[in-house]
C-alpha cells in the first residue's frame, strides 16, 4: 500500500509540472481533427492567393503589348472566380476554427470549475473569489481570442515559405534576398520584446483580477458601507486601484505603440529595396513590368504575413500570460482528498474518537487545538462550550474534513478519518455552520439541497423539525418562494432554521450544530431542541454554543479554553466539580437573575 | 432556481447613434487628446499610403516612361525634385531619388504612428477609468433593493467584462477607425485627382459594402447580446457557488452543481456559436467584394490604357490602391465585430447607469442636522419588501433622545426591518419616520446615516488589515483610537495574539475569525465611530456569555447619553433598557417596562418564562419574581 501511495504522489507531482502549454494542448487535442482540416483549408486558401499576382502579371504585360477587351474580361472573370472560391474556403475554415476554439474554451472552463469545487476551505482563504472568476472568464477569453491569430499566422508563415518565396525567387533571386533584408531586424525586435510584453500582460491581467475582487467585495458589503457612510472612502479606494490598473495598461500600450509602427517601418524599408533594385531590373529589361507588378504583389503577401507574425508574437505572449494564471489554479491539487486506497466503508455508525489531537492552521502558528483526547459514543450528544476563539469551530470542522487532522489522531468508527471515502463520510453528516449560506432558488430547493429527489412530505417534515414550517407557510409563495443571493430577504433566524432543515432532511448519522441557533429566539430554540432530541435518538450530535441553556441536556459537556479541554462531564458533574463551567454557569445564572429582578 | 442567474438575453437594439452620442460624452473631457490623435493620423495616413503613388511615379517617369502622357501633379513635382537635387540625369538616379523620398515617408510614418497609438491609447484608458469609476460610484448609491434583486456577480460583470469589451472599441477600435477613415479619405481624394473615371469605378463597390454592414448589424448585434448575457450568468453563478463551496462539498452536491454549471457554460457556448456565421462570413465577403473592385479596374482601367488615356503606372497604382482602399474598410469591418460586442456592452452599462435614479434621493429640500439629538419617531409606518407582503403594519412609537429601547419578538417579527428603514436602506410605503422631528426623507442621506453606529449580527469584514476593518475608510480615526476602541470591547486581547496584531491581513470576509471575534470587531467599529444613536441588531448572538459580560460595561458606556435601539433574543442582554417594545408579525403588540409587561402576561411574559424556565423549575416562588 505504501508503494502504491508513493506512486500516486509521483503522478500528482508529474501533473504539478504540467506546463501551461501542455495544459492547453490537453484541450486542443480532442479538436485536432477539426484543426487539421483548418490547416488544409488555410493552405488551399493561401494557394489561391498566390494565383492573383500571376494573373496580374499577365494582365499588365498584355496591356503593355496592347490587347483586346475580351482578354481583359477573361482576366477580370478569373480574379472574381478565384475570390469566390477563396471566400468559400476561408468561410468554412473560420467557421470550423472558431467553433473549435469556443469548444476548447468551454471544456477548459468546465474543468476549471470542477477543480475549484474540490478545493478545501483553506484554498478560498488564500484565493479571492473575484480573482478566480476573472481567471475563469476574462483570462480564458483572452486565451481563446489570441489563439486564432497565432494559428493563422503560423499556417500562413509556413505557406509563404513554401510557395510565395519560391515564386519570388523564380522572378529574381537577388530581389528576393533584398526584400528579406529587414527580417532579421524584425525577428530580433520581437525576441527582445517577447519577455517585456509577457510581463506587461501578466501585470494587466493580475490587476484586472484585483479590480474584480475589490468590486465584488464592495458590492457584497453594501449594507455595512452605507451604514457607516463610507461610500466616498470606498469610491476613493476603488479609484486608486483603478488608477493603478490603468497605469499598467498604459505601460502595455507604450510597448505595443513601438511594436507595430516599427514593423511597418521595417517592412517599408524592404519595399524600398523592391522599388529601387526592381526598378533597375526593369530598366535593364531583365524583368517585365508585369513581373515587377507580380513581384510587388507577392512582396505584399510576404509583408502581410510577417506583420501577422508580429501580431502573433504579442498574441502568443497574451496566451502565455493568461494560460499561466489559469494553469496555476488548475495545477493545485485539492489538499483534502480521498486516501490513495480508501477503506471500504459503506455506512457510518457515528463513533468519534480524538486521540491526542493537535491542529495548526499553518505549520508555524500556535496550535488551534492541542492534546484533545475524547471518545464520543454512537448516539451521544456532546456539547462544546468555551470563550470566543477557544477552538470549538475548528474541532467541529475536523469531523466532516473541512479541515484535515493528522492521520490516526481522529478516528470514526475506529477507522482513521482520512481513510474513509469523503463521499460516504459527508453524506452521513448534517452540518450547520456559524455563517449561514443559502443559494438562490426556492425555499424547497434549498431544504432539499443535499438529497436526491426529496418528496414534498420529507421537505415539510424537515421544515417542521427545524421550526421553520410556520414561517414558510406565511411566505408569499410558500415552499416555492425564491430566495435572493445569500438569502438576503430572510431574517437571520429564518436563515439558520432553513440551514437546520437542510441538514435534517438528510437523516444524518452525525449532526453538527456550530453555534447554529445564535439568531433564533429562546422560544424557537426550545422547540428545535425538543424535536432534535426526538429525531437524533441513537444518532451522534455535536453542538457548539454559548448559551448554557442549550447545552445543559447534553450527555457530555466539553469545556474548551485556548485549544485545550479543560473540563468534561455532564451538567451535574461539572457543577459539582466547581470548575470553569460552574463559574460560567454561575455567572449566566446571576445575569439571568439580574434580569429577572430588575 | 433560475431567475436570479438568468440574464435577459434579448437586447433591445437601441439606435447606435444614441449609444455613440453617450460614448462621445465620455470622450468629450479628453477632446484635446482626440483632436491631437486626429491630427496625427491625418498626417501619418498619406505617409503610410506613400507606396502606390510613388510606384506610379517610378513606373511612369523612370521604369516604363510613356512619352505620350505628360507628367502632372505629384509625378511632376517628383520629377522637378529629382532634377533640383541632381538626380534627374538617368533613370537609375531617378529611381534612387524616389526610393529616398519613400524612405523619408516611411520614417515619418513610423514616428507619427508611434505617437498616434500612444495618444489614443492614453485617451482610451482614461475613458475606461472614467467608466469604471462612474459604474462603481453609481453602484455605491443604488438602492439596496437593487442588491436584493441583482446578484453581485452580475454587477461585477458590468464593471469588468463589459467595460473590457468597450476597451476594444475605444483603443484598437478608435485607433483603427480614425486612422482607417483618414486613409479612405486620402485614397478617394488621390483617385479622384488622378483619374475621376477610374475612381468612380472603384467606388461603385461601396454600396455592396454598406449592404454587408447592414446585414451584419441586424444579425450580429442580438447574438453578441446573448454572448454578454451568457458571461454575466457564468459570473453570477461562480460568484455564488464559490462563496457556498463548503456547503456544496458538505452536502455532496458536487455532481449536481457541476452539471448546472455545465448547462450555463453550454448556453454560453451556443451563444458563441450563434455569432460564428457572422464573424466567419464577414471577412471572406469583404474579400470577394474587393476582388470585384480589382476586376472592374482591370476591365475599365485596362480599356483606357489600351486607348492610351491612362498610363500603365496609374493602372498599377489603382490596383495597389484598391487593396489600400479596401484594407481599411475590411479592417473597420473586422473592428465591427468588436464594435458590435462593445455596443452590446455599452447598452448594458448605460442601462445600469440609468437605472432607478436613487430611490432614496432627497426630496424637495435637504435639511441639515449638524448633530442629531436622537429623538426617533415612527408614525403609522407600513412597509413591504415585496408588494402586498406587509412586514410592518401601522407601526408607531416614539423614542426620546437618550432613551434605551429594546425590540423583542420572534424571528421574522419585523425587528430588523425597523433598522433598515431608519437607515433609509428602504423607503417606507406609508407613514413617516422622524429624527429630531424631521422627516428622514428630508435629511441629507449621509448626515442621516452619520447619526447611527450600528452593529449587525453578521459583521462584514473586508480583506484588508484589522485596523482598516475597524476604521473603514474614515481617516479621522487614528490608530490609537482604533486600538483603544478594540481594547474597550475586549477585542484587543485576541487581536494582539494574532501574528501581526493590528496589521494582520484578513482573508476574504474575515474567514479566519470566529463568529464571536467578528462581532467584537463590529463593536470596535461602532465605538470608534462614536455617533449619537446606537443600534445593536443581534450584536452579541455569537459572543459567549463571558465575553458578553466583559463587553457589557463597554456597551453600557456606549449607551450612556445616546439613544439606543437594541434588538435581542437573549433577554439578559436587554436588562438595562428603559422600555421594551414587543413585536409580533409586523405589529407592535406590547410596550412598556419589564414589570408592566410581565404583569400583562402576554408574549413577553411567555418569552420570559422560557428564558427563565430553569428558575421556574427550581421553585414556584420564582415565578413570582418573574411576575
Amino acid at each position: 500500500m505504501k508503494a502504491f501511495r508513493s506512486e500516486v504522489n509521483r503522478s500528482i507531482d508529474a501533473e504539478d509540472v504540467m506546463t501551461d502549454i501542455e495544459r492547453l494542448w490537453q484541450y486542443i487535442r480532442p479538436n485536432r481533427a477539426k484543426i487539421g482540416v483548418c490547416v488544409l483549408l488555410s493552405l488551399a486558401g493561401s494557394a489561391l492567393t498566390a494565383i492573383a499576382p500571376i494573373v496580374m502579371q499577365r494582365a499588365v504585360d498584355d496591356l503593355i503589348r496592347q490587347t483586346t477587351k475580351t482578354v481583359l474580361v477573361r482576366y477580370a472573370a478569373v480574379i472574381v472566380g478565384i475570390a469566390l472560391i477563396q471566400g468559400a474556403v476561408l468561410f468554412i475554415r473560420e467557421r470550423l476554427f472558431q467553433r473549435a476554439s469556443y469548444q476548447i474554451e468551454h471544456d477548459l472552463r468546465k474543468d476549471f470549475y470542477r477543480g475549484l469545487q474540490r478545493q478545501p476551505m483553506e484554498f478560498f482563504q488564500t484565493h479571492k473569489i473575484g480573482d478566480l472568476i476573472a481567471r475563469a472568464t476574462n483570462d480564458l477569453t483572452a486565451v481563446i481570442a489570441s489563439i486564432g491569430p497565432v494559428f493563422r499566422s503560423t499556417v500562413s508563415a509556413l505557406f509563404v515559405l513554401a510557395v510565395i518565396v519560391p515564386l519570388m525567387i523564380s522572378l529574381s533571386g537577388w530581389l528576393t534576398l533584398f526584400s528579406f533584408a529587414s527580417t532579421p531586424l524584425l525577428a530580433l525586435n520581437s525576441q527582445l520584446y517577447a519577455k517585456r510584453l509577457r510581463e506587461s500582460f501578466d501585470k494587466v491581467q493580475e490587476f484586472f483580477g484585483r479590480v474584480s475582487s475589490r468590486a465584488r467585495e464592495s458590492f457584497a458589503a453594501v449594507r455595512t458601507i452605507r451604514a457607516y457612510t463610507q461610500e466616498p472612502a470606498e469610491i476613493e479606494s476603488f479609484r486608486s486601484l483603478n488608477r493603478e490598473y490603468v497605469g499598467h495598461s498604459l505601460k502595455l500600450i507604450r510597448l505595443l505603440a513601438v511594436l507595430h509602427p516599427l514593423f511597418e517601418f521595417l517592412t517599408g524599408l524592404s519595399f524600398l529595396c523592391v522599388l529601387w533594385y526592381g526598378g533597375d531590373l526593369v530598366i535593364e529589361k531583365r524583368l517585365s513590368i508585369g513581373q515587377f507588378v507580380e513581384f510587388s504583389l507577392l512582396w505584399g503577401i510576404l509583408v502581410a504575413t510577417i506583420s501577422d507574425v508580429g501580431w502573433a508574437v504579442g498574441a502568443l505572449q497574451r496566451v502565455k500570460a493568461s494560460m499561466r494564471r489559469i494553469n496555476s489554479i488548475m495545477s493545485i491539487e485539492p489538499a483534502i482528498t480521498d486516501a490513495g486506497e480508501p477503506v471500504n466503508v459503506r455506512e457510518i455508525r457515528g463513533e468519534i474518537e480524538f486521540r491526542d489531537l493537535t491542529f495548526r492552521y499553518e505549520k508555524s502558528s500556535n496550535p488551534a487545538l492541542s492534546g484533545i483526547t475524547l471518545r464520543i459514543r454512537r448516539g451521544q450528544t456532546v456539547a462544546f462550550v468555551g470563550p470566543v476563539g477557544s477552538g470549538k469551530s475548528t474541532l467541529l470542522n475536523l469531523v466532516p474534513r473541512l479541515l484535515d487532522a493528522e492521520p490516526y489522531e481522529l478516528l470514526l468508527d475506529g477507522v482513521p478519518i482520512n481513510e474513509i471515502p469523503i463521499r460516504v463520510l459527508r453524506s452521513s453528516i448534517g452540518y450547520v455552520g456559524q455563517e449561514t449560506i443559502l443559494l438562490s432558488g426556492s425555499v424547497a430547493g434549498n431544504i432539499a439541497f443535499g438529497t436526491k429527489r426529496a418528496s414534498l412530505q420529507a421537505i415539510e417534515r424537515a421544515a417542521s423539525q427545524a421550526a421553520i414550517a410556520e414561517d414558510i407557510a406565511d411566505f408569499p409563495a410558500g415552499y416555492e418562494t425564491s430566495i435572493g443571493e445569500r438569502g438576503s430577504s430572510l431574517s437571520g433566524g429564518q436563515k439558520q432554521r432553513l440551514a437546520i432543515a437542510r441538514a435534517l432532511i438528510r437523516e444524518p448519522r452525525i449532526l453538527i450544530l456550530d453555534n447554529a441557533l445564535s439568531a433564533v429566539d429562546g422560544f424557537t430554540e426550545e422547540a428545535i431542541l425538543k424535536s432534535l432530541r426526538e429525531v437524533m435518538r441513537n444518532k451522534t450530535c455535536l453542538i457548539a454554543s454559548h448559551r448554557l441553556r442549550t447545552v445543559k441536556e447534553a450527555d457530555v459537556i466539553v469545556v474548551l479554553d485556548e485549544g485545550r479541554i479543560v473540563e468534561q462531564g455532564t451538567h451535574g458533574e461539572l457543577l459539582e466539580s466547581g470548575g470553569a463551567y460552574a463559574d460560567m454557569y454561575e455567572r449566566q445564572l446571576l445575569e439571568e437573575e439580574l434580569t429577572a429582578d430588575w | 432556481m433560475s431567475d436570479l442567474h438568468e440574464e435577459d438575453a434579448t437586447v433591445t437594439v437601441q439606435p447606435d447613434l444614441q449609444l455613440f452620442r453617450r460614448l462621445l460624452g465620455y470622450i468629450w473631457p479628453h477632446k484635446w487628446h482626440a483632436i491631437l490623435a486626429v491630427v496625427l493620423s491625418s498626417l501619418s495616413a498619406p505617409l503610410v499610403l506613400a507606396a502606390p503613388p510613388l510606384t506610379k511615379a517610378a513606373v511612369d517617369l523612370f521604369i516604363a516612361p510613356d512619352s505620350s502622357i505628360q507628367p502632372a501633379g505629384l509625378d511632376l513635382l517628383l520629377k522637378m525634385g529629382a532634377e533640383s537635387v541632381g538626380l534627374g540625369e538617368t533613370r537609375h538616379q531617378g529611381i534612387l531619388f524616389i526610393a529616398i523620398v519613400f524612405l523619408a515617408a516611411t520614417a515619418g510614418a513610423f514616428l507619427l504612428r508611434y505617437f498616434e497609438i500612444r495618444v489614443i491609447g492614453r485617451m482610451g484608458q482614461r475613458i475606461l477609468f472614467d467608466l469604471r469609476d462612474s459604474i462603481f460610484s453609481k453602484a455605491q448609491y443604488l438602492p439596496i433593493s437593487v442588491y436584493d434583486r441583482v446578484s453581485t456577480g452580475r454587477l461585477m460583470t458590468r464593471l469588468t467584462a463589459d467595460v473590457d469589451s468597450l476597451n476594444e472599441l475605444l483603443t484598437s477600435g478608435v485607433v483603427g477607425a480614425i486612422g482607417n477613415l483618414m486613409m479612405i479619405f486620402y485614397v478617394v481624394a488621390w483617385m479622384l485627382w488622378v483619374n475621376w473615371r477610374l475612381a468612380a469605378v472603384s467606388l461603385a463597390i461601396l454600396p455592396l459594402l454598406i449592404l454587408l454592414a447592414i446585414w451584419f448589424r441586424l444579425g450580429a448585434r442580438p447574438r453578441f447580446g446573448a454572448v454578454r448575457a451568457g458571461i454575466a450568468n457564468i459570473n453570477s453563478f461562480l460568484s455564488e457557488r464559490l462563496t457556498g463551496v463548503q456547503i456544496i462539498q458538505l452536502f455532496n452536491r458536487e455532481e449536481e452543481e457541476a452539471e448546472r454549471f455545465d448547462q450555463i457554460n453550454d448556453r454560453y457556448l451556443q451563444a458563441n456559436f450563434g455569432t460564428v456565421v457572422y464573424t466567419a462570413g464577414f471577412h471572406p465577403l469583404v474579400e470577394i467584394i474587393q476582388a470585384v473592385g480589382v476586376a472592374l479596374i482591370i476591365l475599365f482601367g485596362g480599356g483606357q490604357a489600351i486607348r492610351g488615356v491612362v498610363s500603365i503606372g496609374t493602372v498599377i497604382a489603382f490596383v495597389q490602391l484598391t487593396r489600400a482602399f479596401y484594407e481599411p474598410i475590411s479592417e473597420i469591418s473586422e473592428k465591427y465585430n468588436a464594435l458590435q460586442a462593445a455596443l452590446a456592452s455599452a447598452e448594458r452599462i448605460f442601462r445600469l447607469l440609468d437605472s432607478s435614479a436613487p430611490a432614496v434621493a432627497a426630496r424637495s429640500e435637504v435639511k441639515r442636522i449638524d448633530a442629531a439629538r436622537g429623538r426617533i419617531e415612527f408614525r403609522n409606518v407600513w412597509f413591504a419588501y415585496d408588494e402586498g407582503e406587509w412586514v410592518l403594519k401601522n407601526v408607531s412609537f416614539i423614542i426620546e433622545a437618550g432613551d434605551r429601547v429594546a425590540f423583542v419578538g420572534h424571528t421574522g417579527a419585523g425587528k430588523t426591518t425597523i433598522t433598515n428603514l431608519l437607515l433609509r436602506f428602504y423607503e417606507v410605503q406609508r407613514g413617516q419616520i422622524l429624527l429630531d422631528d424631521i422627516d428622514i426623507g428630508d435629511i441629507d442621506l449621509q448626515e442621516l446615516r452619520s447619526s447611527f453606529s450600528i452593529v449587525l449580527q453578521d459583521v462584514f469584514l473586508f480583506s484588508t488589515d484589522m485596523t482598516s476593518n475597524i476604521r473603514l475608510g474614515n481617516e479621522g480615526i487614528t490608530d490609537e483610537m482604533v486600538e483603544s476602541a478594540a481594547r474597550e470591547v475586549h477585542a484587543g486581547a485576541f487581536i494582539s495574539r494574532l501574528q501581526h496584531g493590528y496589521r494582520t491581513e484578513l482573508h476574504e470576509r474575515g474567514s479566519q475569525l470566529s463568529g464571536g471575534q467578528r462581532q467584537l470587531i463590529g463593536f470596535s467599529r461602532a465605538l470608534a465611530f462614536n455617533r449619537p444613536v446606537l443600534i445593536l441588531d443581534e450584536a452579541t448572538s455569537s459572543v459567549d456569555p463571558e465575553t458578553e459580560m466583559l463587553i457589557h460595561n463597554a456597551i453600557e458606556r456606549l449607551m450612556a447619553g445616546r439613544t439606543s435601539l437594541i434588538i435581542a433574543h437573549r433577554l439578559s442582554t436587554i436588562r438595562s433598557v428603559d422600555r421594551i417594545i414587543v413585536m409580533h408579525k409586523g405589529e407592535i403588540c406590547e410596550e412598556g417596562d419589564h414589570d408592566s409587561l410581565i404583569a400583562l402576561r402576554g408574549i413577553y411574559w411567555r418569552l420570559c418564562q422560557l428564558q427563565f424556565e430553569r428558575r421556574l423549575k427550581r421553585s414556584a416562588a420564582d415565578i413570582g419574581a418573574c411576575d
